[in-house]
């Protein structure tokens, strides 16, 4: 029997742009790479994506030099590095295992199929929408707490927004045991959150997010540094714990000005930063979910806004922190911006 | 009384369509400005313009209507800076619909984009472009070869080194 005549292939029907378009709505990276083995058509379309989707499948710590990034091999150990995990370490043992999940000290090396996001996306040359996704979260937390950071990076950190709190299901209001009055307008926090490690645990937070954030800022330098057509960065996780966004003008500096690693060498220095922190013992989400000791904190760095009027920061501050996160967590930020604020200060770390 | 357009398909059957309808089609509407009520479309055939026009009318429903101040907020905020010519539906019953619309062949799909393309009708080129990402996603390229019977133009040689560069799309995991 003959060769079986070819029905027409269905993309020569439409032109180039519309193709173009697929991709773009493919966006994912792994798809691409094989599409782009399909024919020569699409070969030669793919490297051309505006927008892609980078899912990493691991996370591996590695000792010495990786290629990921152009590191010096870690400095075997860092008095400050050390004195600061010992100090939270004795502060807060049950906590532990916040900072000591993937090894903390070793570079990471995230992977996609044994490969490296750079090796990945030498594919795409024209990517202006980049979003890569982690396999999980970076922070370790116990049942029920739950942790939402969601923080923005030029050169350096610009700002970054912590939400905290344990989750709660119940069957009526009147069975849970709710500390302290469930509206109290003065918005002053209860005796109980000083005593019972409430503000400590959220300093930890705090600490923990920005950890997990400059750790992953400090991935991106190469390839934000080889795509230059980059217009919008995010890294998230899949467990939605934290999100780090870069936009045009911050990218362009974190490209033009000098890396600033920390003294343990994996992830970015932090900058000594204000933290506004408000607490709400008990809120009530929506019907039969609660949150409890929850608390919101807006972390930017000392010397930022400062020139800016007071009102207009605090508006703009008010807008950050409103746009920060979806659905129910958007809920439970507005109710927190209403409450009193509580400053704190940080040292760089 | 709502101002009828009449539309000719390929094969010369004439469909009349509310206004409104009709001016879902960018193209369509600029014509009519031109006062010309009676609109041929020798290029679509009756089968694709009878489902072009079924999408046309229950969006026009849609679109008459200003979105409310929380769904289009919801609207902007889920559309990111990627590209598309629309913003997406956020209706989540117009969005059911459309799912339960694009549930046909490849054929008929890529029948209707030509179309739409033609008449220039965003939302419906984004619903089916749409469509066929998700059928390409998470295939290997063989399978995506035979869904839309695309030849292979690659050497074996060419293929073999294309793979090994890109290895890591290759893997399943």
């Amino acid at each position: 029997m003959q060769t079986k005549s070819r029905v027409q292939d269905y993309f020569d029907q439409i032109p180039d742009s519309l193709l173009l378009l697929i991709f773009n709505k493919l966006a994912d990276a792994r798809s691409l790479g094989r599409c782009s083995a399909v024919s020569k058509r699409f070969n030669s379309l793919v490297p051309l994506v505006h927008d892609l989707f980078v899912k990493i499948d691991r996370v591996v710590p590695v000792d010495g030099d990786c290629d990921f990034a152009s590191l010096s091999s870690p400095k075997p150990s860092n008095i400050f590095a050390h004195l600061l995990k010992l100090i939270l370490l004795t502060i807060l043992r049950p906590f532990h295992h916040l900072l000591s999940t993937n090894g903390r000290n070793k570079p990471l090396f995230p992977q996609v199929s044994h490969h490296s996001p750079s090796r990945v996306l030498k594919n795409f040359t024209q990517v202006h929408n980049l979003r890569i996704e982690l396999p999980a979260g970076d922070v370790g937390k116990e049942d029920g707490v739950f942790l939402k950071w969601r923080a923005e990076f030029g050169s350096t950190l610009q700002n970054c927004i912590v939400l905290g709190g344990t989750r709660i299901e119940h069957e009526s209001t009147s069975s849970v045991n709710l500390q302290g009055s469930v509206e109290e307008d003065n918005g002053s926090l209860p005796e109980s959150f000083y005593t019972n490690g409430g503000l400590k645990l959220r300093v930890i937070w705090a600490i923990s997010s920005l950890l997990a954030a400059s750790a992953r800022h400090y991935l991106l330098h190469q390839i934000v540094k080889e795509h230059t057509t980059l217009r919008s960065l995010v890294l998230t996780d899949a467990d939605g714990q934290g999100t780090l966004t870069m936009g045009v003008e911050q990218l362009k500096e974190f490209r033009e000005k000098q890396l600033a690693p920390s003294a343990s060498s994996n992830r970015t220095q932090v900058p000594a930063t204000k933290m506004k922190l408000r607490y709400a013992p008990y809120l009530e989400l929506r019907e039969r979910m609660g949150v409890q000791g929850a608390t919101l904190i807006v972390i930017k760095p000392v010397g930022e806004g400062t020139s800016c009027g007071y009102s207009s920061s605090k508006r703009e501050m008010e807008a950050l922190s409103c746009g920060a996160f979806d659905g129910p967590f958007q809920a439970a930020v507005k109710a927190l911006a209403k409450r009193r604020t509580y400053l704190l200060e940080m040292n760089g770390f | 009384m709502a101002k009828m357009i009449k539309l000719v398909s390929g094969d010369g059957a004439e469909f009349e369509v509310e206004e409104e309808v009709a001016f879902q089609s960018k193209i369509i509407k600029d014509i009519v400005a031109d006062a010309d009520d009676v609109i041929p479309l020798p290029t679509v055939s009756s089968k694709v313009l009878i489902q072009v026009i079924e999408y046309c009318r229950k969006h026009a429903a849609v679109n008459s209507f200003p979105l409310s101040p929380s769904s289009s907020a919801a609207a902007a905020a889920s559309s990111s800076s990627s590209i598309s010519y629309s913003k997406p539906v956020s209706d989540p019953a117009l969005r059911a619909w459309d799912n339960e619309f694009v549930k046909l062949n490849n054929s008929s799909l890529f029948d209707i984009v030509i179309a739409a393309n033609y008449l220039d009708i965003e939302e419906l080129v984004d619903l089916v472009l749409e469509t066929v990402a998700d059928r390409i996603k998470g295939k290997q390229a063989q399978e995506i070869r035979r869904q839309f019977n695309i030849e292979n133009d690659f050497t074996p040689e060419e293929e073999e080194a294309l793979r090994r560069e890109n290895s890591w799309a290759f893997q399943n995991n």
